[in-house]
């Protein structure tokens, strides 16, 4: 990780959590961070092209419909397409009322009137939907919902809020675009999956694999219970269903397929399409992180074959620490995904995989100067190289990767692509 | 403006109000590792090395100054404290350090000041160095003196590295110091600013007298006086382009004064404002700068100046760049930051922020010095040449502030450093500050590099480099995306 270089801190007034951390896709392939704090705040990240250099720019949003005295509890958005711009931000929200002992809980959902070109977030925050809640709200994440026609051809596809909350439910906010509102829907008959788990839900996971014909959810819970399940999402049925417990709070689980292809759309050139057609046959390997906030964290592996039964804990080298987060991304560029944790102890701990012998071991820890809250990997610089986003209790950190190491590290990978290329 | 957050720190206790300038960061026990040496209004001064507190000198008053240099020009360093009540003290290393010869040790340094005090006089009376003021003379009464003894004799007996060399008496209300040759005649000279406004030079003259120990005696001399018209904010050396040095000061409202004090070729047309000197005699001129500021709202407001800014050499000087001095920075309270070369600004930003520290520090290792300013709320400014900048909060207030080079571990290179003097009564040494560069740029991938995956039998490589700088921006970064985390063989 010394190759990661601290390319900026912002510094947020009040502490956020585990879900006051959302990134949102816009059309032109900008990556924006949205930070709220506890206290309302709310800001938005960019990075402004005045090129050579990256200009970081932060600005708080002033958010309607947050009353003064409410807390800030999730945030999550998301860009209804992928060709233009119709973004929905989603925050929850709890309200101290003084007077009486009752809290009200709100689910605020902004988004964009018309679909414009131009992204604007000040607009967007003033443009408000509000739904009271009944629970106070945990995890908010979104999913596809997908929807199939009688001969089960592919319909259409929806992205919907998903929201757990403190009734141990999972709750799913669906759009009505004729009346241009956001209703609860109920989850059985879309997602027979969220049924009532014997604690609240801390972390949902939803991974769809083969072309939106199955759906993978994972499920941790503040009891320690974990669940994953598998949907066959044409006839809206559990395939498999897999539950164990752990004696502690579960801070995050994390489905990432391990060996991930992917096609690199737009480029008709034909060099790069020989590279990567070999690689389709193998079947994808799915593997489940659980993040375990006092006991080591578990890595499921290949649960579509072994279910939860084939697992390696991640060593803890230290018995005090409480684990809040992780990511998984090869942040190396060695084609090999690392596992991240973020920690209570003000440290990133590095696991990697030792390839021979499948073994995962601690390679790095790295100090920052506040306790990790929540871990994002994306592209947030717009140029192809992704980029470390930390929020911690005192703010938000963006670690960017060292341009040379990354030189480097792009030859190799172009003189591998290359060389055999040569010896036919 | 980019901002970062330091992680790798030293903290140490450290009570008692901390001068501006009563920090340092220097090799003070000629080991070729730098420490840090702290003096505070109750008479102590530490000094830390490493992660430890290795010596503490109490009972010398108000500190104000201090400073490590070869003052003795020697070939070596050498601790000057200066106090507000108007003493000087130096302390060294001495030759030798053995337990056996600890109560000697005492003994002669007793001797070494009795003759030092004694000799002041004559010192000054029969160096014939042109002098506008007069150093004051003094015989330590026997009630300071068997106090300092006695503290010495402490020192000892904790096996302190350094030891008391010489103690003078000097004018009081010393703020500033510089240690540097300020005349161009290759010795060491110390340079005071005074908070009566008077700028005053010294130089150690050794006397032809050698002790059993070989103990070199010798007294600071008056060199210079000038009078500057308003306060003094700070000192500086700087130097020009053919190595000629001359002293900035700094003065109100943006402005500084500076002096020249080489004894050829007196500027004829600069203002000489020193009283009582004709300029035949008066070796060296002056002169006020203004800078030409007109937007500085107050003219009063105090000013920092640092001089003699190292440039990289490997910036493509232009032609014109190449004959110009060297630049150097000043900061106002009010927050501006200026980088001037040659009576230009280059440069000014103005930052919200109450600028009281201004030092220099070649933080990202190539070769040309940064600008590093610190706020009393602990905003700290990096800036280089370019006017490129970076943030860092200490988020809390400042008392002192002083960046350099610190040694953390014997065996290793000294790193950058930030010492930071609280409030709350600590010392945070941000170390091994990692800012490479000061600007983040977005990756831009090596298109010679690119084009080989192009490169086939309808395309050759001049085409495929030809086609890769037509790649509009999207595609390129989702070419950078996929090779760097999807392609794998």
């Amino acid at each position: 990780m010394e190759q990661l270089k601290d390319a900026h801190y912002f510094h947020m007034p009040f502490q956020g959590n585990i879900y006051t951390m959302t990134e949102l896709r816009l059309s032109n392939g900008k990556v924006p961070i949205l930070a709220a704090s506890l206290k309302r705040d709310i800001f938005y990240f960019e990075y402004l092209e005045s090129s050579p250099t990256l200009e970081p720019a932060t600005k708080e949003i002033s958010f309607t419909y947050i009353p003064s005295g409410a807390e800030i509890i999730s945030i999550d958005a998301f860009n209804k397409s992928s060709v233009i711009n119709v973004a929905v931000i989603g925050i929850t929200i709890i309200k101290n009322s003084n007077d009486s002992d009752s809290l009200e809980t709100f689910l605020n959902i902004y988004s964009q009137l018309e679909e414009d070109e131009d992204f604007n977030i000040e607009n967007i925050a003033q443009n408000c939907l509000t739904l009271e809640l009944n629970f106070i709200p945990y995890h908010l994440t979104h999913t596809e919902l997908i929807t199939w026609d009688k001969d089960y051809n592919f319909n259409k596809k929806e992205i919907v809020f998903v929201l757990s909350g403190s009734d141990h439910q999972i709750h799913i906010y669906r759009e009505n675009p004729m009346e241009h509102i956001y209703k609860e829907i109920d989850s059985y008959e879309f997602f027979p999956e969220f049924t009532k788990t014997p604690s609240p839900i801390v972390w949902i996971d939803i991974l769809y694999m083969n072309n939106y014909e199955e759906r993978i959810t994972a499920i941790g819970c503040e009891c320690g219970y974990l669940k994953l399940i598998k949907v066959d999402t044409k006839v809206k049925k559990t395939v498999y269903n897999f539950s164990t417990r752990f004696t502690n709070y579960i801070a995050k689980v994390n489905l990432y397929i391990e060996n991930e292809t992917k096609h690199l759309e737009n480029f008709n050139k034909g060099t790069l399409k020989i590279c990567c057609e070999k690689r389709e046959i193998s079947r994808p390997i799915l593997n489940l992180v659980v993040v375990n906030s006092i006991l080591p964290s578990v890595l499921f592996h290949d649960v579509l074959k072994f279910g939860l039964s084939d697992y390696i804990p991640l060593a803890k080298h230290d018995p005090c620490i409480v684990y809040t987060s992780c990511i998984v991304a090869d942040i190396d560029f060695d084609a090999q995904k690392e596992i991240l944790l973020g920690t209570s102890s003000q440290e990133i701990v590095l696991y990697k995989r030792d390839s021979k012998d499948n073994k995962w071991y601690l390679e790095e820890i790295r100090k920052i100067v506040a306790p990790v809250l929540s871990m994002k990997y994306i592209d947030v610089s717009g140029d192809g190289v992704k980029e470390l986003i930390v929020s911690s209790m005192k703010g938000l950190h963006i670690f960017q990767h060292d341009p040379g190491f990354v030189q480097k590290k792009l030859k190799e990978k172009i003189d591998l692509l290359t060389i055999p290329k040569i010896g036919t | 403006m980019r901002a970062i957050s330091l992680v790798k720190k030293i903290e140490f206790e450290f009570t008692g109000n901390v001068a501006r300038n009563a920090l340092t960061l220097g090799d003070v026990d000629n080991d070729g590792h730098n420490e840090l040496v702290i003096g505070n209004d109750l008479g102590e001064v530490t000094i830390f090395k490493e992660r430890d507190k290795i010596q503490v000198i109490s009972d010398l008053g108000f500190i104000t100054c201090v400073s490590i240099g070869d003052i003795c020009n020697e070939g070596k360093n050498s601790l000057v404290i200066v106090t507000s009540d108007g003493w000087c003290y130096i302390y060294e290393v001495p030759y030798e350090i053995s337990d056996t010869s600890v109560e000697e040790d005492t003994a002669i340094d007793c001797n070494v000041k009795e003759m030092a005090d004694e000799v002041d006089g004559q010192g000054q009376s029969s160096s014939n160095v042109p002098t506008s003021t007069t150093t004051e003379t003094h015989s330590s009464s026997e009630s300071t003196f068997g106090q300092k003894k006695s503290s010495l004799k402490k020192d000892i007996d904790q096996k302190n590295p350094l030891v008391c060399v010489h103690t003078q008496r000097i004018p009081t209300n010393a703020k500033n110091m510089i240690l540097g040759d300020v005349d161009g005649d290759g010795q060491i000279e110390m340079v005071l600013g005074l908070t009566d406004r008077v700028v005053r030079s010294y130089r150690f003259v050794k006397e032809p007298i050698i002790t059993s120990r070989e103990q070199v005696l010798g007294s600071l001399v008056a060199l210079n006086k000038w009078e500057c018209a308003k306060q003094i904010g700070s000192i500086t050396l700087h130097r020009s382009l053919d190595n000629q040095p001359s002293i900035l000061v700094s003065q109100p409202g943006g402005t500084f004064m500076r002096i020249k004090c080489q004894t050829d070729e007196p500027d004829e047309d600069n203002l000489s404002i020193s009283n009582g000197s004709n300029s035949e005699a008066f070796p060296g001129s002056i002169d006020y700068q203004f800078l030409g500021i007109s937007r500085m709202r107050n003219q009063n407001i105090s000013t920092e100046i640092i001089g003699d800014l190292m440039q990289s050499n490997d910036i493509e000087q232009e032609d014109q760049n190449r004959y110009k001095n060297r630049p150097y920075a000043v900061a106002t309270l009010d927050g501006t930051i200026m980088l001037v070369q040659d009576e230009v600004i280059l440069w000014a930003i103005a930052v919200d922020h109450q600028i009281f520290a201004l030092t220099k520090l070649d933080v990202t290792g190539n070769g040309s010095d940064d600008i590093v300013v610190c706020s009393w709320d602990g905003q700290t400014y990096i800036l280089d040449q370019e006017k490129n900048s970076v943030r860092f909060h200490l988020e809390e207030p400042v008392r002192a502030f002083h960046s350099g080079w610190y040694t953390l571990n014997v065996n290793q290179a000294p790193v950058t450093a930030l010492v930071y003097v609280t409030f709350k009564n600590r010392v945070i040494i941000y170390y091994d500050i990692p800012l490479k560069h000061l600007i983040c740029k977005k990756f831009e991938p090596d298109l010679v590099e690119l084009s080989k995956l192009f490169v086939d039998k309808n395309t050759d490589s001049e085409q495929a480099i030809e086609c890769m700088r037509r790649l509009d921006k999207k595609s390129k970064k989702n070419l950078v995306e996929y090779l760097l985390y999807e392609a794998s063989c």
